[in-house]
């Protein structure tokens, strides 16, 4: 399984570490959408699929379409954002509850 | 009024005797209210100390050596003259504790030696300074040690082989990839190192933030871009 995107050069594809795939918890469906929350920027369409990509001719030339279950990456909450460094703990205390 | 009885044995035959010390001062010993039997001397334990050695304070702290500190356990032994060997867990009752010595705290051979701490284990040199820490995610943070590193497939279906500190890898288009890191770095001014198998292709460095580095691979022959079956990455820095 793996996330696909839009981006200005055309399709980007996720692809999760599978050591970090394993600390986290859920169906596999969660831990690609955590993933997704994580690493794409707030408010990215996207898409996990598990879709034969293998084949690289034109590869470049790879277009986004939505589809169906097309998904918007969201923020992560206080508590992931602080655990993965991407805020203070200033910040935390300041706008956690 | 209670009363004193001594009581002698029956069955032997050698005398008790109470000596009084030399002095000039009444003492008095006073007994506990409860039942008590006196021990005989303890062999391997010989004090010639001519000071407090051991203490054993109101706070339950014990302290072996050492005196007008607030750990749980401190064990001082001045070796050699004007040094000293110091343990001490949970100073000043917190959670936090260290370990600190003038000497090589391990002198000789030794197998194993194992630091264990709960939340991040911190070695520190030049006073408290910190020089290593240890998470408890197994990142090793200072200013040595790999932040974040990458051995990738690009070819086919990308695919992380093995990495540390990196969450997923981005596919941007042919021979250009990102590793997105688990925890970011503190700022983007870090080094990123990369390399890809075979003589003629170089790893190129596009671009960097404090969540990602992004590369690509490409020909030294002519330029063009090279999916790549061995791409390697590492970051050090802040």
């Amino acid at each position: 399984m793996k996330i696909i995107y839009p981006t200005t050069e055309g399709l980007a594809q996720l692809i999760p570490a599978p050591k970090f795939l394993a600390t986290l918890e859920g169906t596999e469906e969660e831990k690609l959408k955590h993933i997704a929350d994580k690493d794409l920027p707030t408010g990215t369409p996207y898409e996990i699929t598990d879709a034969d990509l293998s084949d690289r001719t034109f590869r470049n030339a790879w277009e986004y379409i939505s589809g169906s279950d097309e998904k918007t990456s969201e923020d992560l909450s206080l508590e992931d954002q602080l655990k993965y460094n991407q805020i203070t703990q200033e910040v935390y205390d300041a706008n956690a509850s | 009024m209670s009363k004193i009885r001594i009581q002698c044995n029956a069955s032997g035959t050698g005398v008790l005797t109470i000596e009084a010390p030399n002095t000039n001062t009444d003492r008095t010993i006073t007994l506990p209210d409860e039942d008590i039997t006196l021990g005989g001397g303890v062999d391997g334990i010989v004090s010639s100390a001519n000071a407090t050695a051991i203490t054993i304070d109101s706070s339950e702290r014990v302290l072996i050596e050492s005196s007008s500190v607030n750990d749980p356990l401190r064990i001082r032994s001045p070796y050699p003259t004007g040094s000293y060997i110091t343990y001490s867990l949970g100073a000043n009752g917190a959670t936090n504790g260290y370990v600190g010595s003038a000497e090589p705290l391990v002198n000789g051979s030794i197998s194993d030696l194992a630091l264990r701490a709960n939340n991040a284990l911190v070695l520190s040199s030049g006073g408290a300074t910190e020089r290593l820490k240890i998470t408890s995610d197994g990142r090793g943070l200072s200013q040595f040690t790999a932040k974040a590193w990458l051995l990738m497939n690009g070819t086919g279906t990308p695919s992380v082989a093995d990495s540390h500190n990196v969450s997923s890898i981005t596919d941007n288009g042919t021979a250009d990839y990102s590793a997105n890191f688990s925890n970011t770095m503190t700022n983007g001014s870090f080094c990123v190192v990369g390399s890809a198998k075979g003589d003629t292709k170089v790893f190129t460095l596009v671009s960097q933030s404090t969540s990602y580095a992004r590369c690509e691979i490409r020909q030294s022959t002519d330029g063009t871009k090279s999916d790549n079956s061995h791409v390697c990455l590492q970051v050090f820095g802040d």
